[in-house]
C-alpha cells in the first residue's frame, strides 16, 4: 500500500531484512535492506517477538552495529528460541512492513575473523630444514574457553611470489568467518637433504679420486711391478746359488764345469767360427822344424806384405806339419791336432785342389766315406785320411818341396810370369780360409766346413756342375792316397785334365803334376775358386 | 586424534546397550556383536575422554540433524515450521537455560541431566522417525532413511556413554524430567506425515544443539586443567 503525500512524497518501499548473525552465541545482530526508499527522513523500526510469547519488542540497540541494524545484545539473546522479527520503515507519508523473519540465534552463529596471524621461519635444532609456523589468535569475542562455542579453523596458502596466508573459523554449527587478511611471507632458500647429500657424496668421490691417483702417482715402481711382474732370469740347471754366495770361487768353477761337460749333443748350439789364419803357429812350426822353410819364410815374411802370403805360407807350414807329425806317428793326436785338422785339411784341400769352395768337399767326403766308412756324414771331412792323404802328398812331394815351396812363394809373392789374376784373388782366399765347426764327435773329432753362403754354395755347385775349371777329389784309394780329379768337363785345361787323368792310373804322378811350377801356374784360376774369381 | 578413537569406543558402548534394550533389526544386531567385546575398553576412560566423545556424538547428532532437515527442505521449503510452531515440540516444557551466561551458571550434574533429560525423551522419537523414513513420500527418502537410523543409533550410543558418566561424576543421579511422546504415528496421509516428519525433525535439531552445547560447556569444565582442549 503506497500513500502518497501532499508533497508527492511516496510512502516507504519494503524493507527486506537481510541477515541475521551471532558471532559468539552471546549476542546476535540483524540488517536489513531499506528497499526503495528516496525518503531521507524515513525511520526504521525493528520489531520482535519470541515464539510462544505475543510481546513485540523493538530492537534494543540500532547503532552499535551500523546504520540499517540492530543489535542484540546477551540479555536479549536467548539461544533455542525462535525471534520473529519484522522491519518497519516508516517516513512522514506513511510506513511499510517488512516480511516476518524468524531467525534461532543457534543457526546464525558466524564468528568474527581470527586474529593475529603470524606467519615465521622457524629453524630449531630438531629439524634439519627451515619450517613456517603459521599462528592466529582466536576472535576476541569468541568465547571457546567455556566451551560455549568452538571453533574450528582453516588455513589456506596462495603461492604466487611469497606465500600468503590467510585464515577462517567457523564454529562447530556455523556458519565460516570471513578470511583473515592475507599475511606474506618470503620463503628462504635452503639446501634440501637429498641435494646436500649428493653435493657431498660427489664432494667425497672426487677426494678419494684425487688420492687414488696421486697414490698410484707416487708407487708407480710398485703398481707396475704388481701389474707385470718381471720374467724370471733364466735359472742355470744344477747351478748352486748357495755355493756361489759361500764357497769359493774354484768349487763353484768346477760345479759348472762338471755339470755342463761333455755336452751330449752339439747339432743344435754350437755354430762357431774358427779362424784358421794361423799365421804364429806356422811360423812356429817353421822356426822349429825346418830352417829352410824358415829361411824361406823369413824371407816371405820379409817381403811378402800380402795377405796372399797367408796361402802359401800355410801350405808350406801344414806340409811341413804334416810331414812331422806323420813320423811320429799318425794315429797320436793330441788336442792340437784335433783342433788343426780343419786346417790342416783345409790347407790340403788348398794344396791339393786350389780351394775351391766346400761343394768339393762334399765330393770328396762322399768319395772318402765310400772309400773308408769311418764317417758317419759326408759333411764330416775325415780327419784322418786328409791327414794321412796330405801326408801322401807330403811324401809324394817331399823331393819337390823346395820347388814347392819356391813355387808357392813365387805365388804369393811375385808373379813373375804375370799371375796377376791371381793375385787380387789371394785376399778372398784368405778370407775363404774360415771354416764352420760343423760336429764334434765324440772323439774329439772337430769337423769343419768352410764358411760360405748357402747360396753361394748352391751357385757354386751350379757353377761346378756347368764345367768350369774345378779339380776334385776323385777317390781315396787307401788310406794314404788322396785322388784329386781335375773336373773333366773343363775344357779350358785339356792338358791338365789329360795329366791328371792319365795320374790317376798312376797315382804317384798325379799330384806332382798338379803340383807343378806349371801347373800351378797354368792352373792359377784353378787354384782358386773360379766363381769367386770372376765375380 | 584420540578423539576418534573415543569416539568409537562410546559408540561401542552404546551398541552394546543397544543389545539390551532394543533389538529391532538384523543390521542393528550385526553392529552390536561386532562391538560388544569392545565394551569393556571403555571402562578404563576418563572423565575428560568420556565427555570428549560424548561431545562428539552430540556433535555428530546435530549434524545429521541439520543435513536431515535439509534434505527435507530441499524439496518442500514451506512445509516444516510454518504450521507447526517449535514451540509445539514435546521438550519444550523443559525449562533449560537459554543463554550463556545461564548455562554456566548450572551445575555440571544439573547440566548433564538435562541432557539425559533431553535424549531419554527423544528415544521413542527417534525410533519413530525412524521406522517412518522408511516409507516416507519423498524424493530423498534413501538418504532421509539411512540418516534417520544413523541418528538413532548414535542417539542411542550417547545414552549409554552418558549412563557411564553418571557412573563417572559420581553425583547423586538427578531426578530425570519426563517428557512422554504421545504420538504412535506421524499421520495417515502423505503430507501430514510429511509435515510431522519435519516438525519433529525440526524439534530434535533443537534439542540436539542444546545437548552439544551443553556436553561441550561440561568437557570444558571438566577440562579446566587442560585448557587446549577448550
Amino acid at each position: 500500500m503506497h500513500v502518497f503525500s501532499s508533497e508527492g512524497l511516496q510512502a516507504p518501499g519494503q524493507p527486506r531484512i537481510v541477515i541475521c548473525r551471532s558471532p559468539e552465541k552471546e549476542t546476535f545482530t540483524c540488517w536489513w535492506d531499506p528497499g526503495d526508499n528516496t525518503d531521507p527522513n524515513t525511520t526504521y523500526a525493528l520489531y520482535y517477538s519470541l515464539e510462544g510469547s505475543d510481546k513485540v519488542n523493538e530492537c534494543p540497540d540500532y547503532k552499535t552495529a551500523g546504520p540499517n541494524s540492530c543489535f542484540f545484545n546477551k540479555s536479549d539473546t536467548s539461544l533455542w528460541v525462535n525471534y520473529n522479527i519484522t522491519v518497519m520503515a516508516t517516513n512522514s507519508v506513511g510506513s511499510s512492513m517488512s516480511e516476518p523473519f524468524e531467525v534461532d540465534v543457534a543457526r546464525i552463529v558466524q564468528p568474527n575473523t581470527p586474529e593475529g596471524v603470524k606467519v615465521e621461519v622457524m629453524d630449531d635444532g630438531e629439524m634439519k630444514t627451515p619450517f613456517l609456523r603459521v599462528t592466529w589468535e582466536k576472535p576476541r569475542s569468541a568465547d571457546t574457553r567455556s566451551g560455549w562455542i568452538t571453533l574450528i579453523y582453516q588455513i589456506r596458502v596462495k603461492q604466487i611470489k611469497a606465500d600468503s596466508w590467510e585464515v577462517r573459523c567457523k564454529p562447530d554449527h556455523g556458519f565460516w568467518s570471513e578470511w583473515t587478511r592475507p599475511v606474506y611471507i618470503q620463503m628462504p632458500e635452503f639446501l634440501d637433504d637429498e641435494r646436500t647429500v649428493w653435493i657431498l657424496v660427489a664432494v667425497f668421490s672426487a677426494f678419494t679420486l684425487f688420492i687414488l691417483t696421486w697414490t698410484v702417482n707416487l708407487k708407480r715402481n710398485s703398481v707396475k711391478h704388481c701389474l707385470l711382474p718381471p720374467v724370471p732370469g733364466p735359472k742355470i740347471k744344477g747351478f748352486d746359488q748357495q755355493l756361489l754366495k759361500s764357497g769359493n770361487s774354484e768349487e763353484v768353477f768346477n760345479a759348472l764345469v762338471i755339470h755342463g761337460f761333455p755336452p751330449t749333443s752339439y747339432e743344435e748350439l754350437l755354430v762357431d767360427y774358427l779362424e784358421v789364419f794361423d799365421d804364429d803357429e806356422m811360423h812356429k812350426v817353421l822356426d822349429s822344424n825346418d830352417p829352410h822353410v824358415a829361411s824361406v819364410k823369413s824371407s816371405s815374411m820379409s817381403s811378402d806384405s800380402d795377405s796372399g802370403r797367408g796361402s802359401c805360407d800355410s801350405r808350406t807350414l801344414l806340409i811341413d806339419k804334416s810331414v812331422e807329425r806323420r813320423s811320429e806317428g799318425g794315429a797320436k793326436q793330441s788336442t792340437w791336432v784335433s783342433i788343426e785338422p780343419g786346417s790342416l785339411m783345409w790347407t790340403n784341400m788348398f794344396l791339393s785342389s786350389q780351394l775351391h769352395s766346400e761343394h768339393h768337399y762334399y765330393q770328396q767326403d762322399l768319395h772318402l766315406q765310400q772309400s773308408h766308412e769311418t764317417k758317419s756324414t759326408y759333411h764330416n771331412v775325415p780327419e784322418i785320411s786328409c791327414i794321412s792323404s796330405s801326408g801322401h802328398i807330403t811324401r809324394n812331394v817331399e823331393n819337390q818341396l823346395d820347388k814347392f815351396l819356391i813355387k808357392s812363394q813365387v805365388c804369393g809373392i811375385s808373379d813373375p810370369d804375370g799371375m796377376n789374376a791371381a793375385m787380387p784373388q789371394s785376399p778372398e782366399l784368405q778370407s775363404m780360409e774360415y771354416v764352420e765347426v760343423q760336429t764334434v764327435d765324440q772323439e774329439n773329432i772337430l769337423h769343419v766346413q768352410p764358411l760360405s753362403d748357402p747360396e753361394e754354395q748352391s751357385q757354386q755347385l751350379s757353377n761346378f756342375s756347368s764345367g768350369e775349371n774345378y779339380s776334385k777329389v776323385r777317390d781315396v784309394i787307401s788310406d794314404n792316397v788322396l785322388l784329386l780329379q781335375r773336373d773333366p768337363s773343363s775344357p779350358p785345361q785339356p792338358s791338365g785334365e789329360s795329366q791328371c787323368q792319365g795320374q790317376l792310373e798312376s797315382h804317384k804322378r798325379c799330384k806332382p803334376d798338379t803340383s807343378s811350377p806349371s801347373s800351378v801356374l797354368q792352373l792359377g784360376n784353378g787354384y782358386v775358386d773360379s766363381t769367386m774369381m770372376t765375380s | 586424534m584420540t578423539g576418534c578413537g573415543r569416539c568409537s569406543k562410546l559408540s561401542l558402548a552404546a551398541s552394546a546397550f543397544l543389545l539390551v534394550r532394543s533389538v529391532r533389526d538384523p543390521e542393528t544386531v550385526r553392529l552390536t556383536l561386532r562391538q560388544t567385546d569392545s565394551l569393556f575398553k571403555a571402562a578404563g576412560l576418563s572423565l575428560n575422554d568420556l565427555l570428549d566423545r560424548a561431545s562428539q556424538l552430540s556433535d555428530k547428532l546435530h549434524s545429521l540433524s541439520t543435513s536431515l532437515t535439509n534434505d527435507l527442505d530441499s524439496q518442500f521449503p514451506s512445509v516444516g515450521g510454518k504450521l507447526m510452531k517449535p514451540s509445539m515440540c514435546h521438550t519444550s516444557s523443559l525449562q533449560i537455560p537459554n543463554d550463556k551466561d545461564q548455562a554456566l551458571s548450572v551445575p555440571e550434574n544439573e547440566l548433564l541431566s538435562l541432557v539425559r533429560s533431553l535424549l531419554m525423551a527423544w528415544s521413542d522419537p527417534l525410533a519413530l522417525l525412524s521406522s517412518e523414513a522408511t516409507n516416507l513420500p519423498h524424493p530423498e527418502r534413501s538418504s532421509i532413511n539411512s540418516k534417520t537410523r544413523e541418528l538413532q543409533d548414535h542417539s542411542n550410543s550417547l545414552g549409554v556413554g552418558l549412563e557411564r558418566l553418571v557412573r563417572k561424576m559420581g553425583s547423586s543421579p538427578e531426578s530425570l524430567s519426563s517428557l512422554p511422546f504421545n504420538s504412535n504415528d506421524l499421520g495417515q496421509d502423505n503430507v501430514s506425515r510429511l509435515v510431522n516428519f519435519h516438525f519433529l525433525l525440526s524439534c530434535f535439531r533443537r534439542d540436539s544443539h542444546k545437548i552439544d552445547s551443553f556436553l561441550k560447556v561440561l568437557r570444558c569444565r571438566a577440562a579446566k586443567m587442560l585448557p587446549e582442549m577448550c
